[in-house]
């Protein structure tokens, strides 16, 4: 599990995210909704401890910036992390030797597979699609089996295949116990398997919705997303 | 043609407006304008009387259009030019206006890119005046002639495209011929120059100053015109100016007549120049080769942290051309060269511009772009064994370049060994200097999104951690007279640089745990 409790986020006078507080815990699939700019990868720069925040955030009872912490963690960034210069094989042999993995080949191979990347295992980074640059990041995220996952914007340039094959490890990973978190502007794409949403506006968390059948809310997802960004209902009211 | 000119006008009232908007942009241009102020004031101060040839200058400017120009045509084979932006593509190449109009349109965009990249010309008036009489009038003129040279090598390159682009047979063609002929200029230079072998340069500048190459086209036209002014030799401006304006009539009859559709031939160059201000706004550094030899696949070695070393060396391996790659390898050339024309000052100005250059090939260290993708920071291992090793490539670097430049150096200067072991322990001391003041200036202003002012204060943050080893070299060599003073003054600041480096290093080994990622 992993809990973020109370944290800002300012760019000098800006305040990209105001007292945010959240967890998510083990086996769960949190999404984060919101509009372009709400702060939803900022927040998640923040919980992989790429930007520097006031407040606490702790990965499986550990600080974010600690080792115990970044063993636990995977982050699947926005713009697709490769190196031009590396195959593709090459980056998950990278994975491989910088976590110090035992027998990572194997793993490798399987989601090589799954994420149809086995026929450009000797592409460098450079030479692949955006969507396959995408494919190579969520690999090598996953490579080291990690017990928090954070996506960002993960299915912008997938194919329909690697939509699928994505949707399928959510579920799997969920399985497996693994604490999930979503980020997303795209509301169709997080379907039914979510457990909590946390719609974001202006940098806050505006409305928190729990995807159970004892949810008294009677608004869909959808609905209630809409009433807050089209600013139907003030944020204050359903927060 | 309206709705152009308010775009293009309107483009440059908003820029002026940005300045205003962001008084730290305003004060990075009037820095920029003040030292170039100075730099022509201060050259009105020159007292010497005696000049050098100005024949050497006027080899000099050809050799600059030349350069400029072949390059620039040279994209032509593979992406042509685009005068455009991308925004240009998207919403002018789709609207009802005349291509030719959009065409005039680009070409005064272009222009005024091209007067943009001369602006540095500006800078070497101090020197040219000093050293060939150059009045500012001709300095302008110098400048004019660049920024022409630019904008037809751009012209050239998209004519060159719209010609080739179809035909891979065509391509090799206008590539060959290309090849062909600075394999037949450089024959002739190196023939000339060595003629004499008591006076190279003298040789040199007699072939460059032969009466035909002032008719090669567009370079030699242009550096015919912009002699003329200089010379006040109205024939010259005439034949030159003239020539250039009919080569820019008949390509753009060319391109307009003949093949109306040009869209087409600029949308690869607009892409690939659009992804370049993309990944430069990012902070990232392009310098990846378009064809790559993989060659063997497989890291094969490291654990841990120190799996970034052995990545960068791969990374190295596919990126270089010989030993070093191709920047390492442009700046050891030119050191070698310097060394060449510079024979009788010794080995200590050699000395100074190889660490100047050293400068730029430490800043565009791999461990820098390391620092633009998450891996470095999540991985679980200490921040600063991740450091260390994210830092030994631009160290490994730093000795094969020390090495590889001063071993011929020594050999052309006639230099002893101590000499030219002491340059070679001393420029990877500042190479290791160099590193520290880039961890420090990341450490101090890693948030800083604006990697155009990181530059610049990593610039005066060398310069100040730099200076004090610097001062104590110069001391100790002035105490201990001859070569032995120079060897001895140089270990100094190796000493100096050693120390200050491991404690710089020291101080910022959490640096990966407060950097921010800061290029998404």
């Amino acid at each position: 599990m992993f809990s973020v409790q109370n944290v800002t986020k300012r760019y000098g006078k800006v305040v990209a995210n105001r007292d945010i507080n959240f967890t998510v815990r083990d086996g769960e699939i949190a999404v984060l909704l919101g509009p372009n700019g709400a702060g939803k990868s900022t927040i998640i720069k923040c919980i992989c401890g790429l930007l520097r925040f006031e407040g606490a955030i702790e990965i499986g009872g550990h600080p974010n910036k600690s080792l115990e912490a970044k063993k636990l963690l995977g982050y699947i960034p926005e713009m697709p992390a490769v190196y031009d210069l590396l195959t593709v094989g090459e980056h998950l042999e990278f994975i491989g030797r910088a976590y110090e993995l035992e027998g990572w080949e194997p793993d490798a191979q399987r989601l090589m597979e799954r994420f149809e990347l086995l026929d450009k295992k000797d592409k460098l980074g450079k030479e692949l699609s955006k969507g396959m640059q995408q494919k190579l990041s969520i690999c090598c995220a996953l490579l080291h089996k990690p017990k928090v996952v954070v996506f960002d914007e993960p299915l912008v340039g997938l194919d329909p295949h690697a939509i699928k094959e994505l949707k399928l490890m959510f579920r799997e990973l969920k399985e497996e116990g693994a604490s999930i978190l979503i980020s997303t502007h795209m509301l169709d794409s997080v379907e039914d398997y979510w457990d909590v949403a946390h719609i974001m506006m202006h940098g806050s968390f505006a409305a928190t919705k729990y995807n159970r059948s004892d949810d008294g809310d009677e608004k869909d997802l959808e609905e209630l997303f809409f009433e807050i960004t089209e600013g139907k209902v003030g944020t204050d009211e359903i927060a | 043609m309206k709705s152009l000119s308010y775009l293009f006008l309107t483009n440059l009232k908003n820029s002026i407006k940005q300045l205003v908007k962001h008084p730290a942009k305003l004060i990075a241009v009037l820095f920029f304008v003040a030292i170039m102020v100075m730099v022509v004031i201060t050259s009105g101060f020159n007292t010497e009387t005696e000049f050098r040839d100005i024949r050497e200058l006027y080899a000099m400017i050809l050799a600059l259009y030349g350069t400029m120009y072949i390059m620039g045509c040279m994209n032509g084979l593979h992406s042509g030019a685009s005068f455009y932006s991308m925004a240009d593509v998207n919403l002018l190449f789709a609207s009802p206006i005349s291509s030719k109009k959009i065409l005039i349109y680009g070409l005064l965009r272009q222009l005024q890119v091209s007067c943009l990249v001369g602006l540095f010309l500006i800078f070497q008036y101090g020197w040219l005046n000093n050293t060939y009489n150059l009045s500012f009038g001709g300095m302008a003129a110098i400048f004019l002639g660049y920024c022409l040279t630019v904008f037809c090598s751009s012209l050239t390159a998209m004519f060159i495209y719209s010609m080739t682009s179809s035909s891979e047979n065509k391509k090799r063609a206008v590539r060959y011929g290309i090849y062909l002929i600075v394999l037949l200029l450089a024959v002739y230079l190196l023939t000339a120059a060595f003629s004499d072998r008591q006076n190279i340069l003298g040789g040199l500048v007699t072939a460059v100053n032969a009466p035909w190459t002032s008719y090669l086209p567009v370079f030699g036209w242009l550096q015919m015109g912009v002699v003329g002014i200089i010379s006040s030799n109205f024939i010259g401006i005439a034949a030159g100016f003239g020539l250039v304006i009919l080569f820019v009539a008949a390509v753009l009859l060319l391109i307009t007549g003949t093949h109306a559709d040009f869209y087409e031939d600029v949308l690869k160059a607009t892409e690939v120049s659009y992804s370049a201000i993309t990944a430069r706004k990012e902070g990232k550094v392009q310098d990846t080769p378009m064809n790559v030899k993989v060659g063997k696949t497989g890291i094969g070695k490291g654990w841990g942290p120190s799996v970034f070393f052995h990545k960068h060396m791969l990374e190295n391996r596919r990126n270089r051309l010989f030993i070093l790659d191709r920047t390492s390898l442009i700046f050891a050339v030119t050191c070698i060269g310097f060394a060449f024309f510079m024979r009788e000052s010794g080995i200590l100005p050699i000395f100074i511009f190889s660490v100047y250059m050293q400068v730029f090939s430490t800043a565009m260290g791999r461990w820098t772009r390391e620092l633009l993708l998450p891996y470095v920071y999540l991985l679980p291992q200490s921040p600063f064994k991740k450091l260390v090793n994210i830092c030994k490539e631009v160290l490994y670097k730093a000795c094969v370049e020390a090495v590889v430049i001063f071993i011929p150096v020594g050999i052309i200067l006639q230099s002893s060994i101590p000499e030219i072991l002491s340059c070679i322990v001393a420029r990877i001391g500042f190479g290791i200097l160099f590193v520290a003041g880039n961890i420090l200036i990341e450490r101090v202003l890693g948030s800083l999104t604006n990697k155009v002012f990181i530059m610049f204060f990593y610039f005066i943050m060398i310069i100040l951690i730099a200076v004090p080893g610097v001062v104590l070299g110069v001391m100790v060599s002035i105490l201990i007279p001859g070569a032995l003073g120079v060897s001895v003054g140089l270990l100094c600041t190796f000493g100096w640089n050693l120390l200050l480096s491991g404690l710089i290093a020291f101080l910022c080994r959490d640096i990966l745990n407060y950097a921010e990622l800061n290029n998404l």
